[in-house]
């Protein structure tokens, strides 16, 4: 090895190009949660170091080193991370190491690394390409890694992971007026250890794959897998006068979790123009690898994740593996000052279910599927059953943007709709099979009526019992007395000594002790009677049940507002201004048999948000920004509010270039945290509260 | 890993030892005509500005606005733009289409893969590179605010001089 490494050092090393470029992060402050109650210290040390070189020889080297203790996501790190040598030649091109790379549009195979949301999908291995010609490239790639990720986004550590090994060979070749033609095979086998089988397990009322496998597979039967994926890929582009298009087919034939193999598929397509100053670009996508567990991939997600502050904390959460949609987005300059801009997009799952349930014989549920009649059912999202068994959404958004006051003013003014079905579990459909509904209905609330009767009748009957008991006892007291006379008591009526026997006996008289039975009675009455109104309604539903539903949808309303002040001498101002309504409806709802709807379960949350924030950049390339950032919230539970609270986070940041090639940035404040997106991947950022920020990028 | 780790902290030193100004990495991008451009060939006919940008990062396109004037302005000086996208599969089919609609006419290049941006030790967005005829960077900015285009402009100017020094500029500094 040795050897080798002297070999290898001697070929490189004549003359060298490098630069190294560092950024460092550092946070002391309280951990908060979105909810802004407090919870643990929060800190973190995160040093990321680059190394480039280049070598004379052709070699280049790129590493990326990391201390980090601990980072702000995932674990900690000391030492080398990633790296790869690349050596280039005008027919061919070799890497050695951490391969980050893209077939295509990414359906199949799209390798990336992102700090921000700890996303790092690399194999380490080689990977190759050869230009036979101008117009043909052949390329393979060897190699095995390990891939990290989370089943929620708000973890901070992975709890998921797989271990790749994959090789992949494929060419493409220009056509020149046909367009450039690429095909491609991957083969790429997971392996899944047995810990990580009660996860999904787990996903049964939220994924198809969990539900297959929750169906199909019994706890005795868990053990570490190996999933195999064989993918054959072929993708065309080509441009036509003014438009542009492509087009890109997986075929994936691959291994269930603990299963046997199935096949699934990946389409997508894109076409874009630019006509009469309108730029249009449509997309299409259609994802149905319904068990697969993706880890190379990263296919176009074929919707807009939203640049403002407010709009990017509730993306749509893509599902890869089940997802079928569309999107287009018209950009236009109205003139050199003004832009418009508008996107749409769709998307739903390829099958919406629901569980029919024979009433009679409660284990006998099947799962059924909606047939879909209507797809723009789905754009409208009427609310219907079966608009929500394929979780629908929806977005659309529009801005403005442009110059105006010779050029001193940018503004961009938009508005952002977004519609999202984002969890769903089966509608329950209940079969009452031959029953006379009318009558049935009738029965249920002449039994109910009956039994609140019976209910309250023996509430009344046990202050009756107490009241004949109580009496009783007087009553013998006052026997005693007559009967016995001046023997028991002396001086005394028989009234006066059973209510002064009373009195002693009990510390409290005759009079007042019935007084209190009855007020007693009374309290017992009107409770009885709310518990009754619960139970009745209650067992109402469990009786008159028709569809039992169980989603949750969220509503957001974003009015991003950004406007900047240039002074013409290298200052400026810049403010951000948002607003944001979101509403989400966790609904438990159950549909009766007469049409009403029992909905004590369902949660309804409303969020009005507001972001501002103003900044002032100073010639000298020193700037300042205050921020602050607002939630007003009320939950309901049945209708009940029983959380109506506000919170703010406020803060400011110092920047300042140092020179060209070094920046630190130091923020002081509280901030609210919220999810960041990159390639369909989101994480939470956590929130942070009286704490501060330190930021240090160079290169040198 | 403890030979890997051992072998580049060599490396590294060696590196440093003999290291020269850093020039433009040999990573090969794609055009809009899909023919693949070598990055180190880019200033092959001039003294060149560099943008990196995403449709995602909004301070890269305002100041895009600004590159392309500052494009056409010096274009008669030996001076070009050349503008590197790395929007992922994402929203890369949205590229071209925005840039026809702004009717900014430097050089657009494609850089999925990050490559470029990787190999330059960049971290964040906007980064504008200023590069020498002979392929070595000049300076390098990250981030953009209203305002900083004046002083852009003069360090293009002041790139252009240095490459041919007998340039003179006539009219001031107007970026706006």
């Amino acid at each position: 090895m040795k050897i080798y490494l002297i070999i290898f050092l001697s070929f490189t090393f004549t003359q060298t190009d490098i630069n190294f470029s560092l950024e460092s992060k550092f946070g002391e402050g309280t951990n908060i949660t979105n909810e802004g109650s407090t919870e643990k210290p929060y800190n973190y040390f995160e040093n990321i170091l680059d190394v480039n070189m280049q070598f004379s020889s052709g070699v280049s080297l790129w590493s990326q080193w990391e201390y980090s203790e601990p980072p702000i996501f995932g674990v900690n790190k000391n030492g080398l991370n990633k790296f790869y040598f690349e050596y280039s030649e005008d027919v061919f091109n070799v890497k050695v190491g951490d391969i980050y790379t893209l077939y295509g549009r990414g359906l199949s195979l799209n390798m990336v690394i992102s700090q921000n949301v700890d996303l790092d999908n690399s194999i380490r291995g080689l990977e190759f390409e050869f230009y036979p010609s101008d117009y043909l490239r052949v390329f393979s790639l060897v190699g095995k890694g390990r891939y990290d990720y989370r089943t929620n986004p708000a973890q901070t550590i992975s709890d998921r992971w797989v271990n790749n090994r994959v090789y992949s060979i494929g060419m493409d070749y220009d056509f020149n007026q046909l367009g450039i033609f690429q095909m491609y095979y991957l083969n790429q086998s997971s392996e899944i250890d047995e810990s990580m089988m009660n996860l999904y397990n787990n996903e049964h009322l939220d994924t198809r794959l969990g539900k297959e496998f929750y169906d199909r597979v019994s706890y005795e039967e868990y053990r570490t897998d190996t999933l195999s994926s064989k993918i054959i890929n072929l993708n065309w582009t080509n441009s036509i006068g003014l438009i542009d298009y492509y087009f890109e087919y997986s075929g994936n034939n691959y291994s269930k979790l603990l299963g046997d193999d199935t096949d699934g598929y990946k389409i997508y397509g894109s076409l874009s123009t630019y006509l009469a100053g309108f730029g249009i670009t449509y997309e299409y996508k259609d994802y149905n690898e319904p068990y697969f567990i993706q880890s190379l991939g990263g296919a176009p997600i074929v919707y807009r994740e939203s640049t403002s502050i407010l709009g990017s904390r509730y993306n749509h959460s893509m599902n890869f593996n089940d997802e079928i949609g569309h999107q287009i987005e018209i950009q236009y300059a109205i003139n050199e000052n003004l832009n418009w801009m508008v996107n749409a997009s769709q998307s739903n799952s390829h099958v919406g279910k629901y569980l029919s349930i024979d009433i009679d014989s409660l284990a006998n549920e099947s799962t059924q599927n909606y047939i879909h009649s209507n797809s723009f059912n789905l754009v409208f999202m009427q609310g219907n059953d079966e608009d929500l068994a394929f979780k629908p959404f929806r977005q659309f958004y529009t801005e403005f943007s442009g110059y105006t006051f010779n050029n001193h003013l940018f503004f961009q003014v938009g508005i952002d709709l977004l519609d999202d079905v984002f969890k769903y579990h089966d509608t329950k459909v209940y079969d009452y099979g031959d029953i006379n509904i009318d009558n049935y209905i009738h029965f249920v609330d002449s039994s109910l009526s009956i039994w609140n009767i019976e209910e309250l009748n023996l509430v009344t009957k046990n202050y009756n019992n107490n009241l004949s008991n109580f009496s009783g006892i007087w009553n013998d007291y006052f026997n005693l007395c007559e009967s016995l006379g001046d023997y028991i008591c002396p001086g005394q009526t028989a009234n006066e000594y059973a209510d002064s026997t009373i009195f002693s006996s009990y510390g409290i008289s005759y009079e007042d002790s019935l007084a209190n039975l009855f007020s007693n009675y009374e309290f017992n009455y009107e409770n009885r009677e709310n518990e009754l109104k619960v139970e009745s309604t209650k067992a109402r539903s469990d009786s008159l049940k028709s569809k039992k539903y169980e989603y949750t949808e969220q509503t957001v309303v974003t009015l991003p507002m950004r406007f900047s002040w240039n002074f013409g001498d290298g200052s400026s101002i810049s403010t951000y201004w948002e607003h944001q309504w979101r509403n989400v409806n966790a609904s438990h709802d159950i549909l009766l048999l007469d049409g009403t709807i029992d909905s004590r379960l369902t949660k309804i949350e409303n969020y009005y948000n507001q972001y501002f924030s103003i900044s002032y950049r100073h010639p000298k390339k020193w700037s300042i920004t205050l921020f602050y950032d607002g939630e007003t919230h009320d939950k309901k539970l049945g209708g009940e509010i029983w959380s109506d609270k506000y919170n703010d986070w406020k803060g400011a940041d110092f920047t300042f270039d140092m020179n060209s090639s070094s920046q630190l940035s130091i923020f002081y404040g509280s901030q609210k945290g919220g999810r960041i997106c990159a390639n369909g991947v989101c994480a939470d950022q956590p929130g942070f509260k009286d704490g501060f920020k330190l930021t240090y990028r160079s290169f040198f | 890993m403890k030979i890997i780790s051992t072998t580049i902290i060599l490396l590294l030193n060696i590196g440093i030892l003999f290291s020269e100004n850093t020039g433009l990495p040999n990573v090969k991008l794609k055009d809009f005509d899909k023919k693949r451009v070598a990055m180190n060939t880019l200033a092959k006919d001039g003294p060149i500005l560099i943008n990196f940008w995403t449709m995602a990062c909004e301070p890269c396109k305002k100041e895009m606005k600004y590159l392309n004037k500052f494009h056409n302005k010096y274009a008669e000086k030996g001076f070009q733009v050349f503008s590197i996208n790395m929007d992922t599969p994402r929203s890369m089919a949205k590229v071209k289409s925005y840039i026809k609609s702004t009717g900014y006419n430097f050089t657009v290049l494609s850089d999925p893969r990050s490559e470029s941006f990787r190999k330059l030790g960049a971290k964040a967005m906007p980064l504008i590179l200023l590069v020498n005829k002979d392929g070595n960077i000049y300076k390098r900015h990250t981030g953009y605010n209203p305002g900083d285009e004046i002083g852009l402009e003069n360090e293009i100017k002041e790139l252009i001089i240095h490459n041919y020094p007998e340039t003179t500029f006539e009219s001031k500094t107007e970026s706006r």
